[in-house]
């Protein structure tokens, strides 16, 4: 065994230029393969690091319908309706004992303004309590907003809004204005921590009281989201399942919403990303089927060169099989060759990807295996035809052969 | 006791739609320690014989056998890949050395199919080396190497497994005539040692060698004895 890996590295280092070419294919396939998966991996981590910071025991509840275990059948028109969550839901979810906190959140659109100066803001109206049911929403200085009337024409400044707004003086206790409205700054948010995928969101992230939302809405009550926190973290899927019970309850029957676990909706996640990746798999491994169609290809010619040695081989005593092993040994010597080089090259690429990107891809040793796997399966199982006929030849043909 | 013995052996190959009778009713017994030419010129089926003597290829019909073992036809290629590696030691014409390897490894060679770890068979072919006058040759390839340091490499590389049997064929066809008398010198002393030695040639001064020449013409043998 030892011999016949020397023999394929000392085959391969003898013709560079044949060998180079021949193991091309192999190294792109194997290259593309590895970067899709490891940036794929980059992105689960990074996605699986976000929202295990936003706490597990977080439940989100979204109008519309997502089928979890089928993403493909959900009617995106049921994000777009407003008015499917209402404050009667938030009050009975509320009622819950296994339920910390429930908060509702408005979408409002709009820029804050002071005198010239204008930030863009994700602006959310809620309730009091939406740092105990929102981990990642923290109070850097200041308070958040009482749920009383008097306390209704306050805001909640992201650090960016309040910077941006205030440059180089305090933000607590000045004005700014919202469309027509004037809101008194009282608390402002530290910086969430952010991914670098998805962290800017967040970053902007404004909160104003649940009723001055109203307002800011022209009057509607728009209930897009809530967020609920569980007092207990292993019960989750349990708590999930009493809030859809009482929120069915509270629909008439009508299954016009969805629960979400950070599982849910990392599971969602994960499903679309696994399809993305396997498509894209597929298109690379056309590229590994073609190389390792080339290994085919110059294991042939191998043997055909080597005829004469292949009978020396058996009349000094070697069995069919001890040749077979050989030249399959070779074919998957050759193929991991390939293998190893599409790997650095694969790193290399990911180091560029990295830098310049927000994607961070993840060389896991699952990433790794999955690259020395591929080619040594490629080199099997293309190396065995010219293989067998290597075995198969007459000795007495073979030792002729000129 | 004879080692190899062939018993009204014959050899039929099918050349495109005719048969062709390469061996007829060949009788041949060789003894344990016997150094014997087998002579004919081209086309008169001696290769042929050397194969079949080799094991290289079975008869259609009559008896060979081997150190008192019938070589059936029926053999797997296996058992008589197994059979070769413990027996027989092929010497060729052109040497068959493989380039890339150094004499060492060359000889080496056989010893991995006869299951010899790697360690042992190494100590052992450093001192064939140095049998056949090669001591200091060890590392280098064949092709630095002269024709006769090539073919006595290709001798070392039949005695590595320890056969009773070395079958050379035309052995010096390829060296000129210095080196060739070295080849045979090689040879001879192998035979003084005990082993049998089967020399295939159409060279009468090769022949001369051996003790006993054994004649083939048109696929029938005739011997001499002298």
């Amino acid at each position: 065994m030892g011999e016949n890996i020397r023999t394929a590295l000392s085959s391969i280092w003898g013709n560079k230029v044949r060998s180079l070419l021949t193991l091309l294919g192999v190294v792109i396939g194997v290259t593309s393969v590895t970067t899709l998966v490891a940036v794929g991996q980059g992105v689960k981590n990074d996605v699986s690091g976000l929202i295990e910071g936003l706490g597990t025991n977080i439940i989100t509840v979204v109008s519309g319908k997502i089928d979890t275990s089928n993403s493909g059948n959900t009617n995106p028109a049921n994000f777009v309706s407003g008015d499917i969550l209402t404050q009667s839901d938030v009050t009975a979810l509320q009622a819950l004992p296994s339920l910390q906190s429930v908060s509702p959140i408005a979408l409002v659109s709009g820029e804050l303004k002071v005198g010239a100066l204008t930030s863009q803001p994700v602006l959310f109206g809620t309730t009091s309590n939406i740092a105990q049911s929102f981990d990642i929403i923290k109070v850097d200085s200041g308070r958040i907003f009482k749920d009383t009337a008097d306390d209704q024409k306050s805001i909640v400044l992201s650090s960016i809004a309040a910077t941006t707004l205030f440059p180089g003086e305090t933000a607590i206790g000045k004005q700014v204005t919202v469309g027509t409205e004037v809101l008194t700054v009282v608390g402002i948010l530290s910086q969430p921590k952010s991914s670098s995928l998805f962290g800017n969101q967040l970053s902007t992230l404004s909160l104003v009281p649940f009723n001055e939302a109203t307002v800011l809405n022209k009057g509607r009550v728009t209930i897009s989201r809530m967020y609920a926190k569980a007092f207990d973290t292993q019960q989750v899927n349990d708590v999930k399942r009493q809030m859809h019970d009482v929120l069915l309850k509270a629909h008439g029957g009508e299954e016009n919403f969805t629960v979400l676990t950070q599982d849910d909706i990392l599971g969602i996640f994960s499903q679309f990303l696994n399809l993305a990746t396997a498509m894209v798999s597929a298109i690379a491994s056309i590229s590994l089927v073609v190389g390792g169609i080339g290994i085919m290809n110059i294991m042939l010619v191998t043997v055909t060169e080597r005829t004469r040695e292949i009978g020396l081989r058996k009349a000094v005593g070697a069995t069919q099989g001890a040749i077979l092993i050989q030249f399959l040994t070779e074919a998957v010597v050759v193929t991991l060759v390939g293998g190893i080089l599409g790997l650095l090259l694969s790193w290399v690429i990911a180091q560029i990807v990295a830098a310049q990107t927000p994607l961070q891809p993840q060389f896991t040793p699952q990433v790794i295996a999955l690259a020395i796997g591929i080619s040594i399966i490629i080199g099997a199982v293309f190396g065995l035809w010219p293989a067998m006929r290597a075995a198969r030849k007459d000795p007495i043909e073979a030792l002729r052969y000129e | 006791m004879s080692i190899i013995s062939l018993t009204n052996v014959s050899k039929n190959y099918l050349l495109d739609t005719v048969e062709v009778r390469v061996l007829k009713d060949v009788n041949i017994s060789i003894k344990k320690g016997e150094m014997v030419a087998i002579m004919g010129p081209s086309g008169s089926g001696k290769s042929t014989l050397m194969n079949m003597i080799g094991l290289l290829d079975r008869p259609t019909s009559g008896t060979l056998r081997l150190d008192g073992k019938e070589i059936r036809l029926t053999m797997s290629d296996k058992a008589l890949a197994h059979l070769r590696s413990e027996k027989i030691g092929f010497v060729f014409q052109s040497f068959n050395l493989l380039p890339r390897l150094t004499a060492l490894a060359n000889v080496m060679m056989p010893a991995s199919y006869a299951g010899t770890a790697s360690g042992v068979a190494k100590e052992k072919a450093i001192e064939i080396l140095g049998r056949v006058g090669l001591k200091d040759r060890v590392t280098h390839r064949p092709t630095e190497m002269s024709g006769g340091e090539r073919q006595r490499v290709a001798i070392a590389r039949a005695l590595i497994n320890n056969p009773e049997i070395i079958l050379a064929d035309e052995p010096t066809g390829n060296l000129d005539s210095k080196s060739g008398k070295e080849v045979m010198q090689v040879l001879r002393d192998l035979n003084n040692e005990g082993k049998t030695i089967i020399i295939i040639t159409h060279d009468q001064t090769i022949a001369d060698y051996c003790s006993r020449t054994v004649r083939i013409l048109d696929g029938a043998v005739e011997e001499r004895h002298g």
